[in-house]
């Protein structure tokens, strides 16, 4: 069935333009783009025909970019008169991230409210203010996808500077949102035509949404042994976490070089045992049932009483990479089966 | 571009004195002395002590916020952090930041009657406590402090007992779990010596700090005694990192003890649904 608009006016630019336009960027801003090794992920570009335009969405979330997985916060010398510390410098040139997909776009506008707020990582706001963000729509999805549980629309650039859907041959310009995105515009405007087009926009098919609301909210009638038996899978591995656009959990230590050293984050789990494990001894979550528990809560119960928004997007990753095969959209059903108990 | 929330500012230690075989209260500066003149805080916060190379650590400021010229901290060897600070000697280099969390609840219980009930080093943060009180006698009623340590060669702060017990209006009641030769004191757990004491709940506040499970009976003889939840504050410790709300760390249920903490009432922690309660 042919479900395209016929001769409908849309800006598009072509798949060669695209690449020129990339390049005119590129020679004005650092830029990030999905590159494929042995998975695809979030890479700078040095030539912009590596960019793989044909790809589902990253192995990684682009928070890697934001919040990355080890990162310096200041160093600090020592000499005779005493010890200084000093700010990691950070990014300074402006840069562009070309390829976000809308569910990892929430992901970063939820990061904002964890890292920005009254106390402000600094760390993490720079790289943000410096970051365009250009996303593409999903026009195909995975069978791990379930963002529209979550009310995040597969072709809706919300939260990108600029959004693109995926045509076939050419890109549809389809949402130009802040004064950065038209700035970048202009820089592509030999390249960017208005033309008439027979249009098809169609987002791939998503997993049937779950009665999210349903379940925030009522965690807190999930009986207690339904977190012992759901969790008893789990390898408390951590790559759900790992690969979860929204986990911002993070360990800090000190690396001692000579003379100095430097004071780091890493990223860390909230599903190892030793998390929480205080210098007395004291572990406040002591069994894997409780610690799972606190991952679903602080997604759907802790996320959502803060911040009045869900902490997880759909992005299926924890699913495809769960080593036991533990699918976060069954564990929602089961909860949502409990609740009702 | 320079900021950044987890820089410490470097600060001296000026004194150290041993409490116990693994506790000793630090007297320390900031060697700016426009942060140190400027550095204001009140009982019940902590700071981000951090001794390069090894790390950072919470501890609860046990000094009270009336000179400016210092801080103490009183510190448990205990781990990474902790043994490396204890290894350090007066002029050490250390690094600070705070002050952070919230504070005890000080205007709330203005003209009451307050009792500290304490085991160990969880004295540390009611030191602060007390001694702000002490010092502003005249804002509060009579001020108990009920207080337990293994043995005497456990209790922290024995210089100070005699001092605080001299002000009007004021009770020191010491125990120890198990005596030793050199104790002639009261033997027993803190909890019994409050029970026999039995402090009326009409007009008066109970600050609890000590080891977790110490705490919970704690707070369940008192509201046996009839205190009402919103009357019985802890301050609780919990495992840190930025001590700003981001790294997770801390988290008791939806709040955070370095953020929406340390200092909870007890109906706080009774209406969150985690380990606590449960």
């Amino acid at each position: 069935m042919d479900n395209r608009e016929k001769g409908v006016e849309r800006k598009i630019i072509t798949r060669d333009d695209l690449s020129k336009w990339l390049e005119k960027i590129k020679g004005h801003f650092d830029l990030y783009a999905p590159v494929r090794s042995t998975v695809v992920n979030f890479g700078k570009i040095e030539r912009v025909d590596k960019i793989c335009l044909d790809f589902m969405n990253t192995f990684l979330p682009p928070k890697v970019l934001f919040f990355p997985q080890t990162e310096e916060l200041f160093s600090y010398a020592r000499d005779s008169e005493g010890i200084e510390v000093k700010r990691a410098e950070d990014l300074i040139k402006e840069r562009v991230l070309f390829g976000i997909r809308p569910c990892d776009a929430r992901a970063l506008s939820i990061l904002d409210m964890v890292f920005g707020g009254e106390i402000q990582d600094s760390h993490y706001i720079e790289k943000r203010r410096n970051t365009v963000l250009i996303g593409i729509g999903c026009t195909e999805s995975l069978n791990t996808c379930f963002c529209s549980t979550f009310g995040i629309d597969p072709l809706s650039g919300e939260g990108t500077d600029i959004f693109l859907i995926d045509n076939g041959g050419y890109f549809t310009i389809k949402e130009v949102n802040t004064q950065r995105g038209r700035s970048l515009i202009d820089l592509g405007n030999t390249f960017i035509k208005t033309e008439k087009v027979d249009h098809r926009e169609e987002a791939g098919s998503v997993t049937v949404p779950i009665n999210i609301a349903s379940i925030t909210g009522n965690m807190e009638k999930v009986q207690e042994d339904f977190w012992n038996n759901t969790s008893d899978p789990c390898l408390s591995c951590g790559i759900c976490t790992y690969v979860c656009p929204t986990c911002h959990c993070f360990d800090v230590e000190d690396e001692e070089k000579k003379n100095g050293g430097v004071r780091f984050r890493t990223w860390d789990f909230c599903m190892s045992k030793d998390f929480a494990r205080m210098a007395s001894g004291e572990n406040p979550r002591i069994s894997k049932g409780e610690r799972y528990r606190h991952r679903y809560f602080h997604k759907f119960d802790y996320f959502p009483k803060k911040y009045a928004v869900v902490g997880c997007v759909g992005c299926g990753r924890c699913i495809s990479y769960c080593p036991v095969n533990m699918d976060i959209r069954k564990v929602l059903e089961r909860i949502r089966e409990n609740i009702q108990k | 571009m320079n900021n950044s929330i987890y820089l410490p500012h470097i600060a001296t230690i000026k004194n150290v004195v041993e409490e116990t075989f693994d506790t000793s209260t630090f007297t320390v500066a900031f060697d700016n002395k426009n942060i140190q003149s400027s550095f204001s805080y009140l009982p019940g916060q902590f700071v981000e002590v951090t001794v390069f190379g090894k790390g950072e650590c919470p501890i609860s400021i046990t000094s009270t916020p009336v000179k400016n010229e210092y801080l103490e901290l009183c510190v448990r060897s205990s781990g990474k952090v902790t043994d490396a600070l204890h290894d350090l000697d007066v002029g050490g280099k250390i690094g600070i930041r705070g002050p952070y969390g919230n504070s005890f609840p000080l205007e709330e219980v203005r003209g009451k009657d307050i009792i500290l009930i304490s085991g160990g080093i969880g004295l540390a943060p009611l030191r602060s406590l007390l001694n702000y009180f002490l010092y502003n006698e005249d804002r509060y009623g009579k001020i108990e402090l009920f207080y337990g340590a293994k043995t005497s060669q456990d209790l922290c702060f024995r210089r100070e007992y005699d001092l605080w017990g001299a002000h009007e209006n004021t009770a020191v009641h010491i125990t120890v779990d198990k005596a030793t030769e050199q104790w002639n004191g009261r033997v027993g757990f803190v909890t019994e010596l409050l029970k026999e004491a039995a402090p009326s709940p009409r007009n008066r506040f109970a600050f609890v700090c000590g080891p977790p499970i110490m705490i919970k009976i704690t707070a369940k003889i008192l509201a046996e005694m009839g205190y009402e939840d919103s009357r019985i504050i802890t301050t609780l410790e919990r495992k840190m990192k930025c001590g700003v709300g981001k790294c997770m760390r801390c988290s008791i249920g939806e709040k955070l003890v370095c953020q929406d903490g340390p200092v909870f009432s007890l109906r706080e922690l009774n209406e969150i649904t985690d380990e606590f309660s449960r």
